[in-house]
């Protein structure tokens, strides 16, 4: 072959991958329904006719309560504007794929004695120093918290002064103000602060009341039953809050928690933890991972080799090792709480209740429990283009080797345990699972609500408040003064410390090598 | 993927410039396969495994034929395996409702009816018929055999092409012809015009067809309209589509459609619509079978009533081959009922009027019209329904499937257009025009026209739904034969 046919065959290829590469994100982002005017892959605004359609329809699902106007649902959010802190910000900007780790405050305990995931999260980070707060009861609960005025766009959330997401209030609480607290981890770190004070807002004004609510989430992401519980006793605690309510991710849903759960799975070896299948999606998808928020074709490569299926296709559930699902007893039917208790993984979830119970009760808060929810539901379909990140990690290493129908089972079991545990304390439980539509299109992945979802959620966390609420006002139980007659928080306004990041984790590392020497 | 969708359309401009570069016979045919066999395992992986088994089956067949010379017992075999394969992996689901005999499988194969494994079954055993006949004078190779199975433009939905007709085109290189190219990008546009006219009425006609209980008289007889137009358009579209790439690519491939809607006697139906499967159906089955009644019944009206016994029978199995259900075999049945009685009551003599054509087109359209009841609806118990429902009273029709009424007039009308031009000399014309440059640039302009219609349709279709739309082209209806 010429030199001359060597270059021809060089510039047809170059050509034809052009031709390919730009034609096939044009048609990807075309049949997908990606905007063509931003590089980062963006949705067209939807038709706001439309999703009001859709949205009265799935209202109608889920609005149990008389004198509920659903037209309040979609009144405008309660404006929550914070001043930003352009400092955050700038951090931020340095770290855009570290979910805001660089600007959580940490614990000082933890900071003493840190998790080796700590460590290698602060070794990731591209900050100078590390931000800090002094324990407040010298355990390492809560983990950490959010900076004031952290910006958290393009989420439309800013936290208040006290690292919070909801209303911005002082410590002292002004009369005819009913304070909300909620707690939880990432499935409360959203809008449902802001959405739950306007559903409210607009309840008292129907009622012609002089009431005003201020709603706070003090959630925060991948926390533990430990750190909520001390978030409600040391921070919300303070603030005089009337009712609080808290939700999670069933703790299944963890690797910890996932292992536990698995023993109920028989038979099933350690070796089989996942298919090599899915092993090997996992790593396409890891590899393709950088590109996939910017070209609608690479996301939907990703797509392809992990699903094999076109847009808009069936995502089949895949064999999975079959088991036996043997729930301990006491929880497989009617729920014994004596029973469940014996057990490593609901004995946790009850101790966690208890713990949640008694800090409620020393703040004087009216606490509502949560049933937890998880996008699966025997015969779920699921399509690719809209529910891959539900599909994937439904099908991935955490819920392996469990089936939707066996995910629903343990969920339901779990939410059986919580609703015992509620009607043994007298305790109300908002139902979402129960009452939110089985539509994976609510859900962006098995444990997180979409935008609407979300505020589906606050929805309902309204509708479960009002009974209380309408024997608490009548009765003049609520509103609660706090009985603090001061601006200074008694944790949250102690100073936020600053560590040097590679001095502090130069102790660990010369630490970690004294060690290895030693075993040397 | 089907040629209407935009993958298709990306992926063919390349195919073509890489083809034509490579100019060798070998080279070309290489690629070709490989695009083929893409084309295939595109939808599903396990596409490939039966159309695999043919391959391997019938080129063993060949290779110890042409060296021991083995008898017709051998090729009975062979014929019989590629029909066992074909009745196991489409036919499983009647032969369970018909014998209550469940055939193991696996779970992999368990939901799939291969793609187009109809149409590369029959062209095998038609290839492995003509083959022991010495019919044909190519010998099939490592790479033409399973280029003739595969052959991306015709794999799906036909034509179902001879081995004759298609082998000898593999042996030799094609040179870039532009007449080619126009003459092909002529025919994939119109089939392309005539799948943007299928695709919407299907969405107005599946809601009737889903719930045959609802629906009036009027709106039955407009969803029937519909699926006859639909029918029509969707098959005779992909079929030109094919034929159209394939004539892109220097191939040429029989002509399946001739304007069926004015052919004046179910005979001359049969030599109008889905051609080369009629022809395989009469050239492999109705030939033998009648030949033998021939030979073993006596008498002339016992030959006859035995002969119009072989059509039903034959019709039937034409209706099976749609599909693995009875609601099919009905269908032909009707069919072969219809052509018995045709060809008793006018001996199969031509109307010698206008009136007396104009008559019989219009009898035997109806006739065909009421069978296709049996052909979409989704059971036989369905299909009742959905007769008891032409005696329904008027209620109030939606008026959206007055559209029906619009495009089979139009349909209608451009039949007849081509009924006419073709046996006339302005065909000629045409053909010629075609093959001009300025021919060309209208061609090529009316395709860019057809693709910014479907993208416009498509856009909209997806402002209005919300969401993301994939690929809006609805899956061909053959595609499931």
């Amino acid at each position: 072959m010429t030199a001359t046919q060597h270059c021809r065959i060089l510039s047809l290829g170059v050509l034809t991958a052009v031709w390919l590469g730009v034609g096939g994100e044009a048609l990807s982002r075309f049949e997908d329904n990606w905007r063509f005017d931003r590089l980062t892959l963006t949705r067209p605004a939807p038709d706001p006719a439309r999703t009001r359609d859709t949205e009265r329809a799935l209202l109608a699902h889920i609005t149990y309560r008389a004198g509920v106007d659903p037209e309040w649902f979609f009144l405008p959010p309660a404006r929550l504007e914070m001043p930003r802190n352009p400092e955050l910000q700038s951090r931020h900007q340095a770290n855009p794929k570290e979910l805001h780790a660089e600007n959580f405050v940490w614990n000082s305990a933890l900071l003493d004695d840190p998790t080796p995931r700590l460590i290698e999260v602060a070794r990731d980070l591209k900050v100078e120093y590390l931000f800090a707060f002094p324990s407040y009861d010298g355990s390492n609960a809560p983990l950490y918290r959010l900076y004031p005025g952290n910006d958290f766009s393009p989420a439309p959330w800013v936290t208040n002064r006290w690292g919070w997401l909801g209303s911005d209030a002082p410590i002292r609480k002004p009369p005819h103000v009913v304070r909300i607290g909620i707690i939880g981890d990432s499935t409360a770190q959203n809008f449902i602060a802001s959405a739950l004070q306007t559903y409210l807002g607009a309840w008292a004004r129907y009622r012609g009341s002089d009431i005003r609510f201020e709603v706070f989430s003090a959630a925060r992401l991948g926390i533990r039953d430990v750190d909520a519980i001390a978030t409600l006793r040391y921070e919300l605690g303070p603030m005089g809050l009337d009712f609080v309510y808290q939700s999670f991710g069933p703790s299944f849903s963890w690797q910890e928690g996932a292992a536990q759960m698995r023993q109920f799975a028989l038979p099933f070896a350690a070796g089989e933890a996942q298919a090599d299948h899915h092993r090997l999606r996992e790593a396409v998808q890891r590899l393709l991972a950088p590109m996939v928020d910017v070209s609608a074709l690479v996301r939907r490569t990703s797509s392809l080799i992990a699903e094999n299926g076109p847009s808009g296709a069936v995502l089949p559930e895949p064999d999975k090792p079959k088991i036996t699902l043997r729930l301990p007893p006491g929880t497989d039917g009617e729920i014994v709480l004596g029973e469940a208790r014996k057990n490593a993984y609901f004995g946790n979830v009850i101790d966690g209740l208890d713990q949640y119970k008694e800090a409620a009760d020393r703040t004087h808060t009216t606490p509502l429990v949560s049933m937890e929810r998880v996008c699966a539901w025997d015969g779920m379909v699921l399509r690719r283009g809209g529910n891959d990140r539900l599909y994937q990690m439904l099908n991935g290493s955490y819920f392996w080797p469990f089936s939707y129908a066996a995910v629903r089972k343990i969920l339901a079991a779990h939410n059986g345990v919580i609703a015992a545990w509620a009607r043994a304390n007298g305790v109300d439980v908002v139902d979402i699972d129960g009452r939110m539509p089985a539509d994976p299109d609510l859900c962006s992945d098995p444990w997180h609500d979409t935008d609407l979802g979300q505020r589906m959620r606050a929805w309902l966390i309204f509708q479960a408040l009002l009974p209380q609420l309408e024997h608490g006002l009548s009765r003049g139980l609520i509103p609660r003064a706090n009985g603090i007659d001061s601006d200074v928080h008694p944790y949250l306004g102690r100073p936020i410390e600053r560590v040097d990041r590679r001095k502090w984790l130069a102790k660990f590392d010369t630490a970690a090598g004294t060690q290895a020497a030693a075993r040397h | 993927m089907i040629y209407s969708s935009y993958a298709f359309l990306l992926l063919l401009p390349p195919l073509l410039v890489w083809f034509y570069f490579l100019r060798s016979t070998l080279g070309q045919n290489l690629l070709i396969l490989s695009a083929s066999i893409i084309f295939l395992a595109a939808s599903n992986l396990w596409n490939l495994l039966p159309a695999f088994i043919v391959i391997v089956l019938v080129y063993s067949w060949f290779r110890l034929d042409a060296r021991y010379w083995l008898n017709w017992r051998f090729l009975a075999v062979v014929i019989g395996l590629l029909v066992f394969q074909l009745v196991y992996l489409k036919y499983r689901s009647f032969v369970f409702e018909t014998f209550d005999v469940v055939l193991p499988i696996p779970a992999a194969l368990a939901s799939l009816i291969p793609l187009g494994i109809s149409f590369y079954t029959f062209e095998a055993i038609s290839a492995v018929v003509d083959i022991k006949r010495r019919k044909q004078l190519v010998p099939p190779t490592a790479i033409n055999w399973p280029l003739f199975i595969m052959f991306f433009p015709h794999l799906i939905a036909g034509p179902i092409v001879r081995w004759r007709l298609l082998a000898p085109q593999f042996d030799t290189a094609k040179n870039l012809q532009w007449r080619n190219i126009s003459i092909g990008l002529y025919l994939f546009t119109i089939g392309f015009l005539k799948k943007l006219a299928a695709d919407p009425l299907g969405d107005l006609i599946d809601p009737v067809w889903a719930a045959p209980g609802q629906a009036d008289w009027s709106t039955f007889m407009l969803a029937l309209l519909g699926f006859y137009t639909q029918n029509y358009l969707d098959f005779s579209g992909y079929t030109d589509m094919g034929r159209g790439v394939a004539r892109m690519l220097g191939f040429r491939l029989p002509i399946n459609f001739r304007a069926p809607f004015f052919a004046h006697s179910p005979v001359e139906f049969y030599q109008r619509w889905h051609v080369s499967l009629s022809n395989w159906i009469r050239i492999f089955l109705y030939d033998s079978l009648a030949v033998a009644v021939f030979r073993r019944v006596r008498g002339r009206t016992r030959q006859n009533l035995a002969l119009f016994g072989v059509i039903i029978f034959v019709m039937g199995i034409f209706g099976l081959w749609h599909g693995s259900a009875w609601h099919f075999v009905l269908f032909g049945v009707a069919q072969g009922l219809v052509i018995s009685a045709w060809t008793g009551t006018t001996k199969g003599r031509a109307p010698r009027t206008r009136i007396g054509w104009l008559a019989s087109v219009l009898i035997l359209q109806l006739t065909w019209l009421f069978s296709l009841i049996f052909f979409r609806a989704d059971s036989v118990p369905s299909a009742i329904e959905f007769i008891g429902g032409l005696t329904r009273q008027r209620q109030s029709s939606e008026p959206a499937l007055m559209w029906c009424l619009v495009a089979t007039a139009g349909t209608l009308l451009v039949q007849a257009a081509e009924y006419y031009v073709r046996s006339r000399p302005v065909a000629r014309v045409l053909c010629t025009m075609r093959s001009t440059t300025m021919g060309a640039c209208l061609v090529g302009l009316a395709f860019l026209g057809a693709l910014a219609l479907k993208i416009a349709i498509d856009a909209h279709t997806m402002a209005v739904q919300g969401g993301a739309g994939g690929d809006l082209s609805r899956p061909f209806i053959y595609f499931r034969f």
